[in-house]
């Protein structure tokens, strides 16, 4: 399979500060991809190098085998930048359609693109609207908008839900999903919940550089379940837990998360035990997910 | 959903001027810059144009524009064969520039401070996005120049009827020359517009740089003669020698002006190709 985004040494610097220290890493086209990291790690600046607004100071980044912001990228490649806005002046309508010209569409058609993108977000009734007229967060949904015009085969989304209600983001959540098997989505998220369910492949960037580059359902010979429980009182489940047949390890990774680290070849069944134990005890749980969550598995070592 | 047409740089760049048009005639800042342009020219139109036959030939007039232009430049004023479009053309040549350099001193700057350029970019390249600008700018000056030279044709024809062979020929030579003067104004706030990220600020930046380049090179060329030819650099330059020129002869200074507005496109066009948005 050819990589959709070769990165070899990409480094940026604004002056004396490094905000990339030579990245190298290749993405595949595919399931949504999670570009995670904490304030400054620099994913901002990677998307904005991946989308042509950023030169790099060195290395070399392609895109579908083209520099970022060429022509053959125009209309192949979308985005929702970072606070990037509408012009207040013209409507919505005015606006996407001027973007759907551009990306070859006749007026007619553009003008029925932009309604097409604005009903995937819910938004189809403020096609005739100027984006002052709306709340922050519908604005932020009619970017998402415009980086849905045409058929991109790379969108980009850049803090895509934050800013909406929990409603509007768990509609941009699932119109991801459901349009994941046309395109391929980079999406950078402080919100790791929202990535674990989205994503297979992550991207994780600390201080400009990859701390981690991993696909969230490696298929390994050790699995894990995390259990949240309903405690009350002192009690300690870890021992018990440990007990279980396969089980390698529990950690205690938040107040009343318990991590079971096991052997695959003995622990087929290890989540109904678990439960048997559970209720033999008279303990109340929670959740139980199987696996580890996305921000165990990239901060459990931290 | 049926994508008609292959996106391509000449046909982004003509999408991009003519939204220019629709900057200019559906926002109310652009509407606002028509009525101020408007306003304007109708007291010009109203008053020294209207009455131009009546005072082109009275000696207050005669002594103000010897004293501004000279004798020479006197006498080839007189010889514009329509007394209004000789008054028009006093005016315009030294208006135009000036409402060049308001009125398209936002052609990429607001849209980088905002953001709104990197959707843009996504979908046109920065050429195609600050080339279509420059030329909207123009297409946007032309007609508002076709609006006020048609006024001004139709003033001169109520005034006498049987002048107007010689007052569209007129208005056809100064809307040629006109184009020609506001080119490197406009390509000079296309500079600007691209080095700054707001339109005020390229006005401001403009204005200080222009005074600033125009004293420099007074100082210079009077200490060191040899710098006087450095004025070339500076936009306007050739209107003195525009004035006092009349007929199709006038186009003999439209090189300066020609040469001025490719070295601004350069400049400008390289300083966007490498800012961040």
């Amino acid at each position: 399979m050819n990589p959709i985004i070769q990165c070899t040494g990409l480094t940026k610097s604004f002056g004396s500060k490094q905000a990339l220290r030579g990245l190298d890493f290749e993405l595949n086209a595919g399931a949504p991809i999670a570009l995670v990291g904490p304030n400054g790690a620099g994913k901002t600046t990677l998307f904005s190098i991946l989308c042509g607004y950023l030169k790099p100071t060195q290395g070399n980044v392609t895109i579908f085998g083209h520099q970022p912001g060429s022509q053959a990228l125009f209309g192949k490649v979308a985005a929702l930048p970072q606070d990037a806005q509408l012009d207040p002046r013209f409507s919505i309508a005015r606006q996407l359609m001027f973007y759907g010209q551009l990306q070859g569409f006749d007026k007619k058609t553009a003008r029925s693109e932009a309604q097409r993108v604005l009903e995937l977000v819910e938004l189809g009734e403020v096609i005739d609207q100027k984006p002052g007229a709306l709340s922050h967060g519908m604005r932020k949904r009619v970017t998402i908008a415009q980086a849905l015009m045409g058929t991109p085969d790379l969108i980009m989304l850049d803090e895509p839900t934050a800013g909406l209600d929990p409603k509007n983001a768990r509609n941009i959540r699932q119109m991801v999903a459901e349009l994941s098997d046309q395109a391929t989505f980079i999406i950078s998220s402080h919100n790791l919940n929202e990535l674990e369910r989205l994503s297979e492949t992550v991207l994780c960037l600390e201080m400009g550089e990859i701390s981690q580059h991993s696909t969230i359902s490696s298929k390994s010979e050790t699995g894990y379940l995390t259990i949240q429980m309903n405690v009350t009182d002192n009690v300690d489940p870890t021992p018990a837990f440990k007990d279980l047949l396969g089980v390698n390890e529990v950690n205690n990774s938040q107040k009343n998360e318990f991590v079971l680290q096991y052997d695959m070849s003995e622990g087929l069944d290890l989540d109904q035990r678990l439960l048997e134990c559970i209720a033999e005890n008279g303990w109340n749980y929670h959740q139980l997910i199987k696996g580890q969550t996305l921000e165990e598995q990239l901060f459990s070592n931290a | 959903m049926e994508q008609l047409q292959r996106p391509g740089t000449f046909r982004n760049l003509w999408i991009i001027s003519r939204f220019e048009l629709v900057r200019l005639f559906q926002t109310p800042r652009g509407l606002m810059s028509i009525a101020a342009f408007a306003i304007i020219w109708y007291f010009i139109l109203r008053y020294p144009i209207f009455k131009a036959s009546q005072f082109v030939g009275i000696p207050g007039f005669r002594e103000s524009v010897g004293d501004m232009f000279g004798q020479v430049g006197l006498s080839n004023l007189l010889e514009w064969p329509v007394a209004e479009f000789t008054v028009f053309w006093i005016f315009s040549v030294f208006l135009f520039p000036i409402f060049s350099l308001l009125i398209t001193s936002d052609q990429t700057s607001s849209d980088r401070s905002r953001g709104t350029m990197r959707f843009i970019t996504l979908r046109a390249s920065r050429d195609s996005i600050f080339f279509g600008r420059f030329i909207g700018q123009l297409i946007i000056q032309a007609l508002l120049l076709i609006g006020v030279l048609t006024a001004t044709f139709f003033m001169s024809v109520w005034n006498n009827s049987l002048n107007w062979a010689e007052a569209l020929d007129s208005a056809m030579i100064m809307g040629v020359n006109l184009m020609i003067v506001v080119l490197p104004f406009t390509a000079m706030m296309a500079f600007f517009s691209a080095s700054v990220r707001s339109s005020r600020l390229a006005i401001i930046l403009a204005i200080i740089c222009w005074g600033l380049t125009v004293g420099l090179i007074g100082y210079l060329s009077y200490k060191w003669p040899i710098f006087e030819n450095l004025i070339y650099i500076v936009p306007g330059r050739q209107l003195g020698d525009l004035i006092q020129s009349n007929d199709w002869a006038t186009l003999q200074h439209a090189w300066l002006p020609v040469v001025q507005t490719v070295a601004f496109l350069f400049l400008g066009r390289t300083v966007l190709a490498r800012s961040s948005l």
